[in-house]
């Protein structure tokens, strides 16, 4: 009986209902596509940010990532990638080697990177052969060839097909020092890794820096970054105490910190969405319990019981919450839908973590749907509660006097 | 003493009520003492602000007094409170309130229904009772109405059957004809002249209709709070 009644109560005054269940709606609509944007905004990013260098997953000799040398490294990183390519959801891996260096060229100098990549497995992990933007990538065949960034060209003043020396010290203690000829250049818009950088093929590296085929990272691709912290764990029962197998999150610590602040940050908007929403909700439950204090007042002398009243406010709360949240997650879904395809492009690409992202893009997942779902209904229960308790406590005889 | 061998099913003893508006003190009762007996047709009359819908409402547990003692169907009910208050008016007494007071959103058959769900009545005994009163209270064909799609009449008759169904020992009617027209006040009183002598249910009626006043076969009279007078009359 109590659930017919509640039943009937909400569409009893269709506008009002209308109204506070477009409401909450409407919010759960937004909520859903806010929580799609973060996810799918964050997700983009994280995709972005480890498809430019990072990879999923990294390996290096142990202490390397805490203490970066020439020294530590990885004997036999192909045989480390093989093992890694065990993994479940492991697509690719790529070594790498970075040693530092002065670059010269004519009466310019610059202090850079030098990477060590193999073009066979490099793209098959990171993106940078498409940031190429005049010149070509490297290939398996070249030797003594480098590309550059556009920042290094401009500073030494070089071009494509001109010559840089490069000079650093090699692992085996002896100066290292060569021309190399520029056949890329890189662009590096937005981002600090690549700015200050120079690859050259990993055999080149090799022998330029006397290392005796080891390797100082290898970078490791998976089917998602989702996977990542799994994957890590594995491969590092895997490969032993020799090693560090870290998840993206600790090899961009800082830049992850940095995320993580700002989703929290996003909190705030889901708090004031929250009390916005409790509020319409109260407004309207205090409205139906002042238009009905005499029917509260009745059913009271008829009987029933306080407990009943507060039941059948509590459940018209809730029932028109649930009609609302059926409507507000469909809008959601859909809303989400649209801009997980098609996204809303930025005026100007925003740069965020040393890599520019041009699309807010959405991704539909099941919080999209139970987290909206739960906070409106939790927060249309509990700002139910105390008018429906007042209701309850009404005085038949002052209820039906007063109205 | 079991209850079904309690001649006096309506017992107040002294009983005081005070009410405070502001600084003023107002007592709407002093010192009454009244005593009903099963299957009488009682009316409380008097001028308004005597007390007789305090009196009423003190009978019937939605109020308490501030002093004194109130027994019903010899069980003190000044003395309970919450869902004991609540089970025990839902089992005890019917309602008949001078504006109706059906409940909007259900209809003439749900709302008659309405205390035997609350007291768990089973369905075919729902059925096989709300068939009955209708016809008792002339109102079959209707039972699938809304209140709101009844005229005044039609709706007091709803109320009344309502109150009776449950089969309570007491119905409280305060001024039931107060909102109709004297045709339609005298059709209801007739009718529950004659479910009084079927069931054999107690009535107590607050009113200013001249009417009920002449055909209750008590009539007590207030004044100022107190019982002015207290005549029964053979029919």
């Amino acid at each position: 009986m109590l659930l017919k009644m509640a039943y009937r109560n909400v569409f009893r005054h269709r506008r009002r209902s209308l109204l506070t269940g477009l409401m909450m709606a409407g919010g759960c609509a937004l909520f859903a596509m806010f929580i799609g944007i973060v996810a799918g905004s964050y997700g983009n990013l994280i995709s972005i940010f480890t498809r430019d260098h990072t990879g999923h997953v990294q390996v290096h000799a142990r202490g390397y990532l805490q203490r970066p040398t020439i020294y530590k490294k990885i004997e036999d990183p192909y045989a480390v990638g093989k093992k890694a390519l065990s993994l479940r959801h492991a697509l690719a891996f790529a070594p790498r080697t970075h040693v530092p260096a002065l670059a010269f060229a004519g009466t310019k100098t610059t202090g850079l990177t030098v990477t060590g990549i193999d073009p066979g497995l490099e793209p098959g992990v990171t993106g940078i052969r498409n940031r190429v933007k005049t010149g070509r990538f490297l290939t398996k065949a070249d030797f003594e060839t480098v590309l550059i960034s556009d920042r290094i060209a401009r500073v030494l003043k070089v071009g494509i097909g001109e010559e840089l020396a490069l000079i650093s010290q090699a692992a085996d203690g002896s100066i290292a020092n060569g021309l190399f000829r520029v056949v890329g250049i890189v662009n590096s818009d937005g981002s600090g890794y690549h700015s200050s950088r120079l690859y050259m093929p990993i055999g080149t590296a090799d022998q330029f820096f006397a290392l005796d085929g080891g390797a100082h990272e290898i970078a490791i691709m998976l089917t998602s970054h989702e996977k990542a912290r799994k994957a890590a764990t594995q491969l590092q029962g895997l490969l032993g105490e020799e090693f560090e197998a870290d998840p993206w999150q600790v090899v961009e610590s800082e830049f992850y910190t940095a995320m993580q602040a700002d989703i929290k940050g996003n909190y705030v908007t889901i708090i004031v969405f929250t009390i916005i929403i409790a509020l319409g909700v109260l407004n309207t439950v205090l409205m139906v319990i002042l238009e009905r204090t005499r029917e509260f007042g009745v059913m009271k002398a008829l009987g029933t019981r306080p407990g009943d009243i507060m039941k059948l406010i509590v459940i018209e709360t809730c029932m028109l919450a649930l009609m609302s949240l059926v409507v507000g997650n469909t809008g959601g879904l859909l809303a989400n839908w649209a801009l997980s395809i098609h996204g809303i492009t930025y005026p100007t690409p925003l740069e965020y973590g040393g890599v520019l992202f041009e699309k807010l893009l959405s991704k539909i997942t099941l919080k999209t749907i139970w987290f909206p779902s739960v906070v409106i209904l939790v927060s249309a229960l509990i700002v139910s509660i105390p008018p429906a308790l007042r209701a309850a406590r009404i005085s038949p005889t002052r209820a039906m006097r007063d109205i | 003493m079991p209850e079904d061998v309690i001649k006096e099913v309506i017992k107040v003893e002294d009983i005081q009520r005070c009410y405070i508006t502001g600084d003023v003190e107002v007592h709407a009762l002093s010192g009454v003492s009244l005593s009903i007996e099963r299957g009488e047709f009682t009316a409380v009359a008097g001028p308004s602000g005597s007390g007789k819908t305090t009196l009423l409402n003190i009978i019937s547990g939605l109020d308490s007094p501030d002093e004194g003692l109130v027994m019903l169907a010899g069980k003190p009910i000044s003395r309970m409170g919450g869902n004991e208050l609540s089970d025990f008016r839902r089992d005890h007494i019917g309602f008949v309130f001078q504006s109706f007071n059906l409940i909007p959103v259900l209809s003439v058959r749900e709302n008659i229904e309405y205390i035997m769900l609350l007291q768990g009545v089973s369905k075919d005994e729902r059925a096989r009772r709300v068939s009955d009163i209708l016809e008792d209270v002339g109102l079959e064909g209707m039972e699938g109405r809304l209140p709101m799609q009844l005229s005044g009449g039609q709706q007091q008759r709803v109320a009344v059957a309502r109150a009776m169904v449950s089969r309570p020992e007491i119905i409280l009617a305060d001024e039931p004809t107060a909102n109709l027209d004297s045709a339609t006040g005298a059709g209801l009183l007739d009718m529950m002249h004659a479910l009084n002598e079927k069931h054999g249910m107690t009535f107590v009626f607050s009113t200013h209709d001249d009417m009920i006043k002449e055909r209750a076969r008590r009539l007590v009279t207030l004044k100022d709070g107190q019982i002015h007078s207290d005549i029964r009359r053979e029919q």
